[in-house]
Formats: structure tokens, C-alpha cells, sequence
């Protein structure tokens, strides 16, 4: 039986779909099969993400409404055998689909795969309700910003009365805005949330560029940002990972400043 | 005549005193037994405003009767009480007697004191389902006492106790925490809290003191512009109109 995950964060534009790619490119690079949902029904993008957009016939909706069965929406990655994506539906709403159902779907799945990663859309209406509904752990995307930081933790709240644990990944950290103390750093954003933390990724140029060839970054790995998300990949699948050594110290400066009241 | 609701007051009525002065939570009322004269009326209510004259002065007074006020009585008690200073709002029949919209005035039945700490009325007043009521232990006190929280409280929820509230962790931005008594968080206080609910008089305590905003009774203070970097335990009271913040030196200053 495999592990599923929601990947989410309340705030929208902080890395859930960037990071869902990244940290599936890499499970399976690891040797997982591995499946990503979109659940962001009626806004799709993981597919644009991954590159697969011009692959899809059928989505989860068909899925779940029986239209199709689930071996033939999934489409397969380009370059990784054992990858798969459950695309979302464009033109579906967010509650065409019932918690049950996509409960019942990702339990199906699970009995394939080895992880099955959910993309949840932002906000915690019923889009937010229908990812979580089947995940066993939940990963939270938390940017160094005090808006992302705010929604976070409400979402951090609602996974915790769903008894779902939860783990932080603290994305697009940009280590000169730290040193110079104009952005929260990682270790701020930990102590704020409470969670234990999965890895940081540092704001990196490459993810937009691999993003918009539809590639994830994770599988080259060169740029600093695919190292991190290789490194998340890893401790997921509960490898041994080295200290974060490529973050460098300025990362957890301690900065001593009141984070709730800070003005960055 | 209507006849009155018990045999019992019917009698106590003609036997008793022709008028009867009493306070009550819609003001005073001078009642009426239904069968007294004019004379009598008048004389029962000289009587008794005399034992304390002036006291009723710049009243309004409600005359109270379970029937008709008999022909010039009303002449009679409105010169009456004006001499005394007081002047007749109304004349009604007694309030049992009333039609039933305006006799249904519904005097809120004082709660239950609660059986078990159970009942203490902590509640999750988000609309959302709880985020967090798993991890909250209360300790088995008196439901007065203290109630005692493990933190993070996180944003989107709200906590209101019946007493003082206790947090042992933090409360973070958003998060919204009220007690009818003290507050003390064990922890970072960053969201809003407001103690002395319906009070006046109240403290807050954190081991850091960085709210958005603090109310204690009905005084608000928010957070300044400024860092508040390396305060230690800091207390926050309550001065008349102003909420004062103070270094925690061991004890209560109020």
C-alpha cells in the first residue's frame, strides 16, 4: 500500500504546483512509482508543469464519475517510466467531486503506486477539502513571507483537527534578502509554524525557466533548487540525507526579531 | 370586574392596603386593589409617599390595575404624585394580566452551573470545524478555575473561556483568545487577545508580549510600529483608560 500526500498551503502562488512536480520527478527518480493528481479542478496546471498538457483525453472527473477507468486518464511522463499524472478537469467545478469520492479514488490508486501526490488548489473551501480528504500526510508550502506564513498556519490547523500529520517546506528562500535581514528566514518560518521542517528551497531562476519547459527541475538536478527538492525527495522517501550543507549558515541567522510584527 | 388569577390574592387584595408601591426592574409601580374608592386610593398613596416624601421625586411611575381605575382616580393619583415629583407614565393592568406579546417578556433563565468540567462553555467559535481540539487538555479544576490550553493556538481559531485561560505554547497572528478573566500565555502572544470580557479589570501575560492588538475590559491597545525585540515576560493591565505594559516583575501589578 502506497503513501498519499497532499501537498498544500492555503496561499495561492507559493510553490504547491511547482513543488508537487519536483518532489514527484524525484520519488520517482528515486525508483517509486509514483502518481500526481491535480486537484485543482477547473484551473488545471500541474500538466502545463510537467509538460504533458497535449496528452490529455480524459481527467479525475471522468474518473471519478465513471466515464473512464483510472489506467486510462493517467497519462505517463515523458522522460520517467514509473511517473504518472491524473490531470484535473478545466471545465468541471470544485464540487463536482465529493470528498468521498476522491477518498475512494486515491485509496484505488494507492494500491498501484508508491506515493500518490496530490496538488491541492489555494484556499480551504471545497477544493481544499476534496484533496485532503484522501491523504495520509500532508506536506505544507510556506514562502518567507508573513502573508503565506498567516494562511499557513490556518491551513496547518485545519490538517491537524483532519488528524493528518503535516511537514513544512519552506520555499524561494533568497539567502542575500535573509542575510540582509529583509526576509524572514527558514528558521523564523519554522518556529512560527511549528512543524517539523522537510527542507528549504532556495529562490532560484531555474525553477521558473524549468517550469516554463515544462520540465521539472528536480530531474537535471544542477541548479540549487533541484538539489533541494532532490534532497525533500529523499527524506520522503526516508533516505538518509546529508545536513543541509548547500543552504549555507546564512540561512538560520538567527535574525531576533519579533516575526509576527516584522515588516517584511 | 375581572376577577383575578387566584383566589388567594383576590382576598388579600380587598383585605389588604388600598394601594402598593414597589420597584420593580421596569421601574416603579403603584398597584391598584380593583375594588378600593377613590378616597381610599388616594388616601393609601398620601400615606405612603409620606413616610419617605422627596425620595420618588423626578420619578416615572406606572399605576398598575387589574381592571378600571374607578371615575377620578386618575385625576386624583396624577395630583397626588405630582406633588410629589413624580409623574404617571402609564396605567396598565399588572404585567401577568397583560396580552401576551408584551407579557411574554422573556427573562433569560440565569445557566446552569455546569455539572462537570465538561460544561465549562470553552468554545470553538470558529465556523470552520475545530483546527485544533484534539490536542487541548483541560485539567480537572473547578470550573471557575483556570482553563489550561496547549498551544500552538494557530490562526483561524478563536478560544473563549469562562475564567481565566491559560495557553502553553504560542498564539499566533490571527488566532483570536477571550476570557472573562486573566489571560497568560506560556508562550509568544502574536494574535489577539481580550480578557476581562464584560469586566473592567484584567491582566495579560505573556512570556512575549507581541499581540496584534490586546483589550482588556473595554479597552483596546494595538501593537506599536516598532520591533519590541528582546522584551522578556511582560504584563499588560488595565488603568482606567489605558492599558498599561509593563516587564513582568513577579508579581501582579494591580
Amino acid at each position: 500500500m502506497g503513501r498519499a500526500i497532499v501537498i498544500t498551503s492555503g496561499k495561492g502562488g507559493v510553490g504547491k504546483t511547482t513543488a508537487t512536480a519536483n518532489l514527484g520527478a524525484g520519488l520517482a527518480q528515486l525508483g517509486n512509482s509514483v502518481v500526481l493528481i491535480d486537484a485543482d479542478i477547473g484551473l488545471r496546471n500541474l500538466d502545463v508543469v510537467m509538460g504533458l498538457e497535449n496528452r490529455i483525453v480524459f481527467h479525475v472527473v471522468d474518473v471519478i464519475m465513471g466515464r473512464c477507468s483510472a489506467q486510462k486518464a493517467l497519462i505517463k511522463d515523458r522522460r520517467q517510466e514509473n511517473l504518472y499524472l491524473l490531470p484535473a478537469s478545466q471545465t468541471d467545478e470544485k464540487d463536482s467531486v465529493t470528498p468521498e469520492q476522491m477518498k475512494t479514488l486515491i485509496f484505488e490508486l494507492k494500491n498501484v503506486f508508491d506515493f500518490v501526490i496530490i496538488d491541492c488548489p489555494a484556499g480551504i473551501e471545497q477544493g481544499f477539502k476534496n484533496a485532503v480528504a484522501g491523504a495520509d500526510e500532508a506536506i505544507v508550502v510556506a514562502t518567507p513571507e508573513v502573508s503565506s506564513i498567516r494562511d499557513a498556519d490556518r491551513v496547518v490547523g485545519l490538517l491537524a483537527a483532519n488528524s493528518i500529520p503535516t511537514s513544512l517546506v519552506v520555499n524561494r528562500i533568497s539567502p542575500h534578502m535573509v542575510k540582509r535581514g529583509d526576509m524572514l528566514s527558514q528558521a523564523d518560518v519554522i518556529e512560527i509554524l511549528a512543524l517539523e521542517l522537510l527542507g528549504g528551497v532556495p529562490l532560484d531562476e531555474e525553477i521558473v525557466a524549468s517550469t516554463n519547459r515544462g520540465m521539472p527541475a528536480s530531474v537535471n538536478g544542477r541548479s540549487a533548487a533541484a538539489k533541494a527538492f532532490m534532497m525533500i525527495a529523499r527524506r520522503i522517501a526516508g533516505l538518509e540525507v546529508e545536513a543541509e550543507r548547500q543552504t549555507g549558515a546564512g540561512f538560520f541567522a538567527k535574525l531576533g526579531r519579533a516575526l509576527g510584527l516584522s515588516p517584511a | 370586574m375581572l376577577p383575578l388569577s387566584t383566589p388567594s390574592e383576590s382576598a388579600e387584595a380587598a383585605a389588604g392596603p388600598a394601594i402598593l408601591l414597589r420597584g420593580t426592574s421596569a421601574g416603579l409601580e403603584i398597584v391598584v386593589a380593583p375594588d378600593a374608592s377613590v378616597d381610599a386610593i388616594g388616601d393609601a398613596l398620601i400615606a405612603r409617599l409620606e413616610q419617605s416624601p422627596g425620595f420618588f421625586a423626578g420619578n416615572d411611575v406606572s399605576i398598575r390595575i387589574d381592571g378600571r381605575l374607578p371615575t377620578g382616580a386618575l385625576a386624583r393619583l396624577e395630583a397626588i404624585t405630582a406633588r410629589y415629583g413624580m409623574r404617571i407614565a402609564e396605567v396598565g393592568p399588572p404585567p401577568r394580566l397583560r396580552p401576551q406579546p408584551v407579557a411574554a417578556e422573556p427573562v433569560p433563565a440565569p445557566p446552569a452551573p455546569p455539572e462537570s468540567i465538561d460544561d465549562v462553555p470553552v468554545i470553538e467559535a470558529a465556523p470552520e470545524p475545530d483546527p485544533e481540539p484534539q490536542p487541548l487538555h483541560p485539567l480537572p479544576i473547578g470550573w471557575e478555575g483556570p482553563r489550561v490550553l496547549i498551544g500552538p493556538v494557530r490562526s483561524g481559531v478563536t478560544l473563549d473561556a469562562a475564567g481565566d485561560l491559560v495557553i502553553l505554547g504560542d498564539v499566533n497572528p490571527g488566532a483570536e483568545i477571550n476570557a472573562r478573566g486573566n489571560i497568560i500565555v506560556l508562550g509568544r502572544l502574536r494574535g489577539v487577545a481580550h480578557a476581562a470580557v464584560g469586566g473592567e479589570r484584567g491582566f495579560i501575560f505573556a512570556l512575549r508580549l507581541e499581540p496584534q492588538q490586546i483589550r482588556i475590559g473595554k479597552t483596546v491597545a494595538r501593537a506599536g510600529e516598532a520591533d519590541r525585540a528582546g522584551a522578556g515576560a511582560e504584563i499588560a493591565h488595565a488603568t482606567g483608560k489605558t492599558i498599561v505594559v509593563e516587564r513582568y516583575q513577579g508579581k501582579v501589578p494591580i
